[in-house]
């Protein structure tokens, strides 16, 4: 193994053994514990560049072990894919750290946050890394595991109560996986993910295995992307913390379920395989009903987060819907909204956060006026709220853009009608939240704003990761075509997985 | 360096716009507004012609300055530039910085429409104008302001999605954002046909085409002065521009849509004038002016698509058409909160001189820019087939009719004490802007066929043609005022702002409200 190859590991454990020292920590040690975690998610990033860099010159990391006999081995592979997603968590996991430190100052069980925080990020990676279906696998379940305590982190009944919920859904998504990964593992043998997939041999002799393992992959990775009808566990767990609903929505779990999706579509099938088994066109009709589903069911949240949560439910099946439609521009506004979508997403819960935390305000109908006190926060709130409904320039516009005309290729004209249509719910549940913040007079006291405080916004730890997100996510669109953005990142993966 | 020049008239207002953060710029920003427009004048008058890529910027963008870009630049310049000095001392609420915000960024986009020659950079711009107007329709928190703020909204949220997803049923086509590039793929895309129709009716919001025009009469009536002239004069005219930058006009040959946008256009045409006249408040009866003026424009974007050939000179038309409506439009609404304040001295007579000139000039009189721009569009007309051809000739000469008749209203509802603006004070408002516009219409007979490339001197008889509809339409409203003074006529009939909307927004409110937390009152 030459030192390249072993920067995959390198890069789980940069996460992962801060993690583990943390756990060891006692509660006072604050100082000690926010700069371990800092210090885990720089390294992260400093590796992460270091596999950029190879993949720009050609060359892929990638790290093999021995699992179980009949050569089913455990990958690790920094290819283009794997490393979109792992750039894109390891830079979110740095503002989501600054975030967390400064939102739990005061809290108990610090220390098991940040250590199951940590060992989440480091399973979001080995996702993204995973170079083939079992490792995958082990990961995802790694990630439902170490997300548990950080939902019920408050230890309420309610928080309780949503972690039940949590685990069943995602366990149950997890035990459909396996059947799956076993079923199609005694059909074609171990094998690694490639570009065009593995199973386009069996298309004809297999047609009806292949249907339903499709189905079943669709259907583990689908709780954590939170397609309709699984979606049920992803409003419940915004009782959790602030950071913890940034982890979930965009850092970590929905997206690693959206990830899974892409790779089975891209790399364990193959576009032409899928194609062959008539499976995209019900994933395509999922993703369309999930997108409406979400936002009906947004509009009709007065609490902020859960607006929050349901907009993330219709947002990911953008996602999917991308992958689905499988013509290249489709295909590259799926990819690219997984990173958009995060940007704007975390933005919108980095804010929701700051209210609560700054003068506790969890309804919408608290709104009120709260643009003058809180303007910095309104501002960056306001960012994630045009980029959802897909105005420019914020990134959501090129999201939106490339699977329209994506759309438009596959000659899938009912699929803009529906993206047309998500864009006006989303104006409708995003934009009157803005009216509330600036065009209306402040109606009362603030639900919980601490006495005698002079400052105008939250405090900076909670402050500037909200403005730093949402500055990305404009520069994300605004600088859209600029060598290194994630849409031409997304432009050159897709011509090497789905073709020109 | 071009591409710099030709990016200052949308920047300098952001940059403003981001000094605001700073509280003693924040305090200032109602002194410092108007030089935000003085670099898009520049730029109109002595900026270069040409284009520049611009490959890193949204989809791949292209910026430049062709023909109609620096006229409109320069219009919307000039109008923004005395809305802004309007404004100065107009609004000095404790909102006011929400205002100038509001005012500075949609003057970035407005301006930057001018340059942008590509569906992306032109789709932000146009975002960017139309929802933060909406902070100029909702700024005074008025039951009127409130509901007139929504119905903005929600059209423009309609018409930014018709156009995205026109725009993007030709990418793929096109294979780029790039005008013209974009636009000659309706001729060849899969979905072209359904393209220019969104796209065409997605502007045709912003133009206010019936029965897109909803939104209009309540938001100019509900806007500040400077609000409702920002809208009036420099935001309506993204409509046209949208239309000449994603339609391939002069290639495409569309009998169907052609018919139906003439037959809409002169439906706004004579359908403004007829609610018009039943306002009260002079903003909205200016508003049904331009939704009658705009079908006029309609009107030549139909011909354009039914005789592609035609295009050299229709589009010449247009253009003198939608800047004499704008300076004309623009100056009747700095008017209408100058005069309340007139008092009964000189004062009075020159504010009422400065008013009757774009009256005239709207309506068409001979010697001012209406005649020309009417004879423009005439003779563009004139080059449909029959019987089309003479459908709109006889019904143009009504439309002038209707148009004096209306500004008659419109002057008299100004000029009359105590039916002043509700919500207005005129006190210690800035003359000088209206003014200023006032004379750019007066002498805009002399310069405007210049910018816009029109040389054509009017015969006799088009002198006559111009004269008699001001003539009618002016004894009509005589006879009207007479009638009301004597008695015979004792109340006025009255149609509320909106219009056709009005029904269906009972209609939704008796259906059950609004069913959504948090949004009542958006």
């Amino acid at each position: 193994m030459n030192g390249l190859d072993a920067l995959p590991l390198l890069t789980l454990a940069s996460s992962l053994v801060p993690g583990l020292v943390i756990f060891a920590l006692p509660e006072g040690a604050r100082r000690l514990r926010a700069a371990l975690n800092v210090l885990g998610a720089v390294l992260k990033l400093l590796l992460v560049g270091l596999m950029l860099a190879a993949v720009a010159r050609g060359r892929f990391a990638e790290v093999r072990m021995p699992l179980l006999p009949g050569g089913l081995d455990l990958v690790l592979r920094a290819d283009a894919p794997s490393l979109l997603f792992v750039t894109l968590s390891s830079l979110l996991w740095l503002a989501t750290t600054v975030y967390a430190v400064g939102y739990l100052e005061d809290s108990p069980h610090r220390s098991r946050f940040f250590g199951f925080f940590s060992v989440c990020v480091t399973s979001t990676v080995g996702v993204a890394l995973a170079g083939n279906l079992v490792t995958l696998l082990i990961f995802y379940e790694l990630l439902t595991v170490s997300t548990y305590p950080l939902v019920v982190h408050r230890g309420t009944p309610k928080a309780l109560g949503a972690g039940r919920v949590y685990l069943a859904y995602t366990l149950a998504g997890g035990a459909a996986l396996l059947l799956a990964m076993v079923w199609l593992h005694g059909l074609v043998g171990p094998r690694d993910f490639r570009a065009g997939g593995y199973v386009l041999a069996l298309v004809t002799e297999q047609s009806a295995p292949l249907r339903w393992i499709f189905a079943l992959l669709v259907a583990g990775f689908g709780v954590k992307a939170a397609l309709v009808p699984l979606h049920g566990w992803l409003p419940r767990a915004m009782i959790a913390p602030a950071p913890v609903s940034a982890l979930l929505h965009a850092v970590a779990v929905v997206k690693a379920g959206a990830f899974g999706l892409i790779r089975v579509v891209y790399d364990v099938y193959g576009i032409e395989a899928a194609a062959r088994l008539g499976a995209l066109a019900p994933l395509t009709a999922v993703a369309a009903v999930t997108i409406v589903f979400g936002s009906l069911r947004a509009l009709a949240q007065d609490e902020l987060k859960k607006r929050l949560a349901y907009s993330t439910v219709s947002q990911i099946s953008l996602i999917v819907l991308g992958t689905a439609l499988a013509t290249p521009l489709a295909a590259i506004g799926g990819l690219v909204h997984l990173v958009h979508h995060a940007f704007m997403k975390i933005t919108l819960f980095f804010c929701a956060g700051n209210l609560a935390e700054t003068l506790g305000i969890h309804y919408v109908h608290e709104l009120d006026g709260v643009g003058r006190r809180m303007p910095a926060t309104t501002a960056a709130f306001a960012v994630g709220a045009f980029g959802m409904v897909g105005v420019p320039p914020v990134a959501g516009f090129l999201s939106k853009w490339y699977l329209a005309s994506g759309a438009e290729a596959g000659a899938k004209y009912w699929v803009i009608a529906v993206l047309a249509l998500s864009s006006a719910l989303n104006a409708a549940y995003y934009l009157p939240i803005l009216h509330r913040a600036w065009f209306r007079p402040q109606a009362g006291p603030w639900p919980a704003e601490p006495p005698g405080t002079i400052r105008t916004d939250a405090k900076m730890s909670l402050l500037l990761p909200a403005l730093a997100t949402a500055t990305v996510a404009i520069l994300a669109g605004l600088l859209g075509s600029m060598p290194g953005s994630p849409l031409v990142w997304t432009r050159a993966v897709v011509a090497a997985e789905v073709g020109p | 360096v071009s591409a710099a020049i030709w990016l200052t008239p949308a920047l300098v207002p952001l940059l403003m716009l981001a000094g605001m953060a700073w509280p003693a710029f924040r305090a200032r920003v109602h002194r410092a507004a108007p030089a935000a427009a003085l670099p898009a004048l520049a730029v109109a008058l002595f900026g270069p012609a040409g284009s520049a890529e611009l490959p890193w910027l949204l989809l791949g963008a292209r910026v430049g300055l062709d023909h109609p870009g620096r006229v409109l630049l320069g219009t919307g310049a000039l109008i923004w530039l005395l809305a802004a000095a309007f404004a100065g001392r107009e609004i000095r609420d404790p909102s006011a910085a929400r205002f100038f915000a509001c005012f500075l960024a949609s003057m970035s986009g407005s301006l930057g429409l001018a340059v942008a020659l590509d569906a992306g950079s032109f789709q932000l711009c146009y975002a960017l104008m139309g929802f933060s107007a909406y902070g100029l329709v909702a700024h005074q928190r008025t039951q009127a302001a409130r509901r007139a703020g929504r119905l903005y909204l929600a059209l423009v949220v309609i018409g930014e999605i018709a156009v995205f997803v026109g725009a993007s049923l030709l990418y793929r086509a096109a294979g780029t954002a790039a005008f013209p590039a974009l636009a000659t793929a309706t001729l060849d895309a899969a979905a072209g046909g359904a393209a220019l129709a969104l796209l065409l009716g997605g502007f045709a919001i912003k133009s206010g085409i019936i029965p897109f025009h909803v939104w209009m009469p309540p938001a100019y009536a509900a806007a500040p002065i400077a609000g409702a002239a920002a809208l009036g004069g420099a935001m309506i005219n993204a409509g046209l521009l949208g239309w000449l930058r994603f339609l391939p006009l002069g290639a495409a040959q569309s009998p169907g849509l052609g018919t139906l946008i003439i037959g809409l256009g002169l439906g706004s045409a004579l359908y403004g004038v007829v609610i018009g006249v039943l306002q009260r408040d002079p903003r909205a009866v200016l508003a049904y002016s331009s939704v009658s003026q705009m079908g006029l424009l309609g009107v030549g974007l139909g011909v354009a698509l039914l005789a592609p050939a035609s295009w050299p000179s229709v589009r010449t038309g247009l253009l003198l058409y939608a800047t004499h409506h704008a300076l004309s439009k623009g100056a009747l609404l700095l008017g209408a909160g100058v005069a309340p304040g007139a008092g009964r001295t000189a004062r009075r007579r020159l504010v009422l001189a400065g008013l009757a000139v774009p009256a005239l000039a709207l309506a068409g009189a001979p010697g001012t820019t209406g005649a020309t721009a009417k004879e423009a569009l005439k003779q563009a007309a004139a080059l449909l087939h029959q019987p089309l051809a003479e459908g709109v000739g006889m019904l143009l000469p009504v439309a002038a009719v209707g148009t004096a008749l209306l500004m008659a209203r419109a002057l008299l509802l100004m000029a009359s004490p105590g039916s002043g603006i509700p919500g207005h004070d005129a006190q210690g408002i800035r003359w000088w802007p209206f003014l200023a516009l006032s004379s750019a219409v007066t002498t805009g007979v002399w310069w405007l066929p210049r910018v816009v490339g029109w040389s054509d001197t009017p015969s006799f008889e088009s002198l006559l043609a111009a004269a008699w509809p001001v003539a009618a339409g002016g004894l009509v409203a005589a006879t009207a005022a007479w009638a009301s003074k004597v008695g015979w006529l004792k109340r006025w009939p009255e149609v509320p702002p909106g219009d056709l909307w009005v029904p269906i927004e009972r209609a939704m409110a008796a259906w059950g409200g609004r069913g959504v937390p948090g949004s009542s009152g958006c």
